[in-house]
Order: C-alpha cells, then structure tokens, then sequence
C-alpha cells in the first residue's frame, strides 16, 4: 500500500484551525442582491461595448428602456414563463441535493460513512419500497436469524 | 392565459426572506431579463442589419417609431427564442447563487416551489 507523505504537526493544526474558522454563511437575501448587482453590471457593460462600435442607437435604445421590443401578442410573458419553468427544472435537482447534503450534517452522516448514493437519494425520496433498501435487507436477515435463534433456546 | 412571470421571481423572494422591495426586485430582475434577450437578438443578426438598424434609431427620438423599427429587424420567434434563453440562465444562475445560502427549511420550501414551478411549465408556443 502507498505510504502517504508525513504531515507536520503545524500543518495538522493549520488545517483543524481552518476546519474552525468556515466563513459565516451569507444571508441569502444579500446573496439575491449581490446576484441582481453583479448581473445588471455584466449588461451595461457589454451594451456600453455595443455602444462603443457603430451601434450607438441600438445601445443607447436599450439602456433607455428594456421593453423597446413591443410585446402586443404577450410572446414575452409566455417566454418569460418557459424560460424560469426551464430554469427551474434543471435546477431542482441542485436543490434536492443540497437539501439532502445539509440533512446528513445535521445528522452527523459523513460522506465517507454514507455516501448518497442513486439507491439512498431514491429511498430518501420515499420512492423505493423499503424492502428493496440494502440496509434493510441486511437488518431483516439479522431480525430472523435472532428470532430463529432465540426460538431455539 | 400565461400566469405573472413577476410572481415567480416574488414567490422566490417570499421562500428566501427578502425584506427590501420585492416589487423592485422582480421588476429589476424583468428588465434584466429584457435587457439580454435584446442584446442576444441584436447579436444574432447580420453586421449590415445591425448597423443599418442603429442609424434607423439614431434618426428618430419618436418612442413608437423607435420600437416599430426595432421590430422590423427582430422578428417575434427571434425575439422569443432569445427571452426564453436568458430567462433560463438568469433564473438558474440566481437560483444557484441562492442554494448555498439557504437554511433547510428554505431549501426545502423552495424545492417544493421549484418542482410545482416545474409542473406548471405552459406548452411551447
């Protein structure tokens, strides 16, 4: 087996004293602010670009106003819709997961111990029965094997 | 009928706890929005309807006149298509930006917001 290289003691410490000093969460609402302002600087800076070439009204046009593409048959609002709809789906799963993640650690499951795999996010889910859980198997194997021991004595 | 896109971006808003404006917010977050898919739609054109386009602009400080030619160079699917697109993206990457922030009571509300959201999607017009 590989030997793994020898770690300082210093270096044992520095990585316990990180482990202690996790930065503080952000409070999600400041996330959400933080997102809009760095999102809306990202567009006038590339319609600023725009107005820096020969597009002058089209960059000008936009950053005066957002809706200059009149929307009489509602085409936008059903965009609009699809668009977060689509956005929402392939981020869910994101959620899910991170869900699950946060469940472990308030359990005090590491992934190490119990790794999340498709079999224990599907359990989890309540989408499996529970007589085709690994674990449970194993237990009910135990359960009768104890009874039928104990019916023994 | 298409329900509000802006009660989406306030039901978010709801799920993480934002105090501020929320009407702000999601009026901001349109713009935003709007503001892409026009870029998008521009790019996507052939460099002389671009430039022909722009001059067009440059003449007129009529707003009506202005958005008539607008629509003249950006047809309704191109227009379509690229606000379907940079609504997706805005709204995965705040979605994204939000996960890691949230408690997992919020997580799960907007899980649950997020799968209803998803089973809602209106047919492709």
């Amino acid at each position: 087996m590989a030997q793994l290289p020898e770690r300082s003691q210093f270096q044992i410490q520095a990585e316990g004293e990180n482990l202690l000093h996790t930065p503080e969460k952000k409070h999600p609402a400041k996330a959400a602010k933080e997102f809009l302002r760095s999102f809306l600087n990202d567009t006038n800076e590339r319609i600023a670009l725009m107005g820096a070439s020969a597009f002058t009204g089209i960059a000008s046009y936009i950053l005066a106003n957002a809706s200059v593409y009149k929307d009489p048959t509602g085409i936008g609002v059903g965009a609009l819709m699809i668009g977060f709809a689509v956005g929402a789906e392939a981020m869910r799963m994101r959620a899910y997961h991170s869900r699950l993640a946060s469940q472990s650690r308030q359990e005090g499951v590491t992934d190490q111990s119990y790794p999340l795999s498709e079999e224990y996010i599907a359990s989890a889910h309540g989408t499996m029965p529970t007589a085709s859980y690994p674990h449970s198997s194993e237990q009910t194997r135990y359960r009768e094997y104890n009874e039928g021991y104990r019916g023994n004595e | 009928m298409y329900p509000d896109p802006k009660a989406i971006i306030l039901n978010v808003l709801d799920i993480i706890g934002y105090e501020d404006d929320k009407k702000t917010y999601a009026d901001t977050f349109m713009q935003l929005c709007r503001k892409q898919a026009l870029i998008a739609a521009i790019q996507s054109l052939p460099r002389h309807q671009q430039e022909a386009c722009s001059k067009e602009l440059m003449q007129t400080s009529d707003e009506q006149e202005k958005s008539n030619i607008l629509a003249k160079y950006i047809t309704p699917r191109q227009y379509q298509h690229a606000l379907q697109n940079a609504a997706q993206t805005l709204f995965s990457e705040f979605i994204k930006t939000l996960i890691p922030t949230l408690s997992p009571e919020q997580l799960t509300s907007l899980q649950t917001y997020l799968d209803a959201l998803t089973q809602q999607q209106p047919p492709p017009s």
